[in-house]
């Protein structure tokens, strides 16, 4: 084999693995939030921090939550690796409140994937949540979600009237700031050492 | 070894670009152990008890290392038999650490859990290692094959178990049980609901 064809080779086997960046952001590469919606709640505190406009009882949709950023847990109670990470979502939650700033919010929900409200009481009285928590029995929502296994990471933008995602992780994190330093980065924030 | 030095670049590029086909890929965690099977027929037995039996005593061996017989409880212990169909396998896997997580409210309902699957000792030993702190017994009904299983009447046409729930009050009274499809985790809810009605009836407010 001559060295000519040798280095095509090599070439073409790395513009296999490390194909040219594109700059533009095709219009297929953008995930819309599907529409789901989610009955809201009682506590007056998740009704402030969401940002809802109805009363307790009535339904909202996800993209009605007044953030700039979305970030849905999926989680379950059942799930050891979501009870391991959940403290560290939770320190996550605090160093999110600590750094808020007027012109980013933040805001993270977390969705019980085959939980019924009972088992994601359970789950929220174990960890002592501050953030919202929503059944999800039927696993409707997981799967509207298109949700690839618990604990799940799901971040979203707003973009006009909708939203997109523009994260997904699967799996559990051990660095909170690690963590919330690659959301923002992913999400085009450029200052991403404070949030609303 | 390579007398030509582009042969070598290949070479090399090849071992860091494709490592796996020279290392056998390792499970990254205990997920990766689990067997995903098919969905099965939801249920292949025939129950052999009823609600306000007494229920069948037994004795089994434990991972904890003791025999657990059921009348142990009599008198002291509210049971939630949790048969399981087999260990390595999806549902099962995640509904134990649940009922871990849960232990202050089996502890509330004066309850314990009785874990029940036709796995040897071994097999169930390294299968629970994931669940956390088992506070509960965890049994093996391997040999004879099932039998506990066969005596309340969920054992299935291929030697596993129904993924069966029977609750059973201090005087060792059958009070409520679900038969749940295999394929599906049945809800907390039901054991804490039977657990309250028992509770309440001990205490005459129902």
């Amino acid at each position: 084999m001559k060295n000519t064809t040798i280095l095509a080779l090599i070439i073409s086997i790395l513009s296999f693995f490390f194909p040219a960046p594109s700059n533009a952001e095709t219009s297929s590469d953008v995930e819309v939030l599907p529409e789901i919606t989610l009955t809201v709640p009682d506590n007056k505190g998740y009704i402030q921090y969401l940002g809802l406009k109805g009363e307790p009882g009535t339904s909202f949709s996800l993209n009605d939550i007044d953030a700039d950023i979305l970030l849905i847990e999926l989680f379950s109670m059942y799930c050891p690796y979501c009870q391991n990470v959940a403290p560290t979502v939770n320190e996550l939650y605090e160093k999110i409140e600590q750094t808020k700033r007027p012109d980013l919010k933040l805001v993270i929900i977390g969705i019980g994937a085959n939980n019924t409200d009972l088992e994601v009481d359970i789950f929220r009285q174990g960890f002592d949540i501050a953030f919202p928590l929503f059944s999800d029995s039927d696993m409707s929502i997981y799967n509207t979600l298109a949700g690839a296994g618990t604990p799940g990471f799901i971040g979203c933008r707003k973009d006009g009237e909708k939203s997109v995602i523009f994260f997904r992780e699967s799996g559990g994190f051990t660095d909170h700031s690690q963590f919330l330093a690659d959301l923002l980065h992913r999400a085009g924030v450029k200052e991403v050492d404070r949030v609303r | 070894m390579f007398a030509n030095p582009v042969l070598a670049v290949l070479a090399a590029l090849t071992v860091f670009l494709c490592p796996e086909s020279i290392q056998a890929a390792e499970p990254k965690n205990f997920r990766d152990l689990i067997f995903a099977s098919e969905p099965l027929k939801p249920i292949d037995s025939e129950l052999k008890i009823k609600i306000g039996d007494v229920a069948p005593d037994f004795i089994l061996p434990s991972i904890q290392g003791e025999k657990v017989q059921l009348s142990q409880f009599r008198g002291r212990k509210n049971v939630v038999l949790s048969f399981v169909p087999a260990a390595w396998t999806p549902v099962c896997s995640d509904q134990w650490p649940g009922y871990v997580f849960a232990r202050h409210l089996f502890e509330a309902q004066e309850a314990i859990i009785l874990g029940i699957t036709v796995d040897n000792i071994p097999t169930l030993y390294a299968w629970t290692r994931q669940m956390g702190e088992v506070w509960f017994p965890i049994l093996s009904d391997f040999w004879p094959h099932g039998d506990v299983a066969d005596t309340y009447g969920v054992l299935r046409n291929d030697g596993t178990t129904e993924r069966a729930l029977v609750i059973i009050d201090k005087q060792g009274v059958i009070r409520n049980i679900k038969v749940e499809d295999i394929n599906v985790r049945p809800p907390l809810d039901f054991i804490v609901t039977s657990l309250i009605r028992i509770n309440k009836k001990k205490g005459g407010t129902e």
